[in-house]
């Protein structure tokens, strides 16, 4: 074991078994554990990459492609340095072959350590499933809101836009009401209402009077030819 | 024999079981310094596991402190208050040669300039922060005041 054969000499270049396994912890992404165990090129290549990534995210605002390159790239350095502290843990010598001092004591902390980044790497997983799940139905639930808005007859009446008295009043769009039959709706509204069909919220036509000062508006749905919601406002 | 490997002598190589390492200890206090595990690893357990525990207290009543505007600024106060202990404390430990139980801490020359860079990133990151702080404490600061006068502009107009 290393700790038997501590003389001044040899403590003078020895490295410490916790003190490697603290570094990957907090600063795995760096690389800084490989450094401190000798590994140079390995350790100073990944710790300048890191550095560089952080002052190219800094410019990458305006460059998405390098926003794209900057993220996979720390992403891919997340994952080294995930991997590199299992590797690390089984490591019982530094580069050169010599054997990391490792006491009971710093071996007992460095287990605790183990079993943290165990859990903190479990709840991450389990926090970055629940974040997929999450946007993915944010996202779709979206997507759908879009389709649906682009299948709707959204619309404002060309007879509207030309006019340049009010078409209908704020007290005349109020009035409507549902289950009004649709002839019963454009006498109110002095004009064609179009087919504006559905069972939804989501399926109206707006219809604005034309004054620019005293701008009304209506949403119908329709049902079986009657209204089956109007909102006026 | 220089002052690095001092520490390392023939009585501490016999009680080596329990001999703590001066880089950890400052590792630990590097980056979990509010936490207060670099004095659990010395050795300073009812300090340590005193700061450790108030630490966790305060992310848990954190949570449940968003309706309870005393309760936050309790704990933003004692969050402050292990923040600042941290900083001393770095400073308290980099120049501790024992641990808890006056045994010497083991420290290669290897292991001392490690801890060396580490003190100048500490002042560096704290000068930085600092700074940060000081310029925030302006800016709003001055969006504060001018929010302030709008206000009594507008109490004017109308």
């Amino acid at each position: 074991m290393a700790t038997t054969d501590t003389d001044a000499s040899s403590v003078k270049s020895t490295r410490v078994y916790l003190a490697m396994m603290l570094l990957a912890f907090f600063a795995g992404p760096t690389g800084l554990a490989r450094v401190y165990r000798g590994d140079r090129n390995l350790g100073w290549g990944r710790f300048w990459t890191f550095i560089g990534c952080i002052v190219l995210g800094m410019i990458s605002a305006a460059l998405p492609a390098l926003a794209l390159l900057v993220g996979l790239v720390e992403i891919g350095l997340g994952v080294w340095g995930i991997v590199d502290f299992f590797l690390l843990n089984g490591t019982k010598t530094d580069a050169m072959g010599k054997e990391l001092l490792v006491t009971p004591y710093d071996k007992k902390f460095a287990k605790v350590l183990f079993i943290v980044f165990i859990v903190l790497l479990s709840l991450s997983v389990v926090g970055a499933i629940i974040g997929l799940i999450f946007w993915s139905a944010v996202l779709s639930g979206l997507m759908s809101g879009s389709l649906r808005t682009n299948n709707n007859t959204y619309n404002t009446p060309s007879y509207n836009n030309s006019r340049s008295v009010e078409l209908f009043s704020a007290s005349e769009a109020a009035s409507i009401q549902e289950g009004m039959t649709k002839a019963h709706v454009e006498s109110i509204l002095h004009g064609a209402t179009g087919d504006c069909t559905g069972n939804t919220s989501y399926m109206y036509c707006a219809y604005y009077s034309s004054s620019s000062l005293n701008r009304n508006s209506v949403s119908i749905t329709y049902q079986d030819g009657t209204v089956y919601s109007a909102n006026a406002y | 024999m220089d002052e690095s490997t001092s520490a390392v002598t023939k009585e501490s190589a016999v009680n080596q079981s329990n001999q703590r390492s001066y880089l950890a200890m400052m590792l630990l206090a590097f980056f979990a310094g509010p936490l207060g595990l670099a004095r659990i690893y010395r050795g300073d357990k009812s300090m340590g596991w005193g700061r450790f525990w108030a630490f966790l207290g305060c992310i848990v009543l954190g949570m449940i402190s968003a309706t309870l505007p005393a309760l936050a600024l309790l704990v933003g106060l004692v969050e402050i208050g292990l923040g600042v202990w941290a900083i001393v404390d770095f400073f308290l430990l980099y120049g501790t040669k024992v641990d808890a139980g006056n045994q010497p801490l083991l420290r290669s020359e290897l292991d001392a300039r490690v801890a060396k860079i580490l003190f100048i990133l500490f002042i560096v990151g704290l000068s930085i922060a600092l700074v940060a702080a000081i310029l925030s404490l302006i800016f709003w600061s001055a969006v504060m005041s001018s929010l302030f006068s709008g206000s009594m502009h507008f109490s004017q107009t109308y």
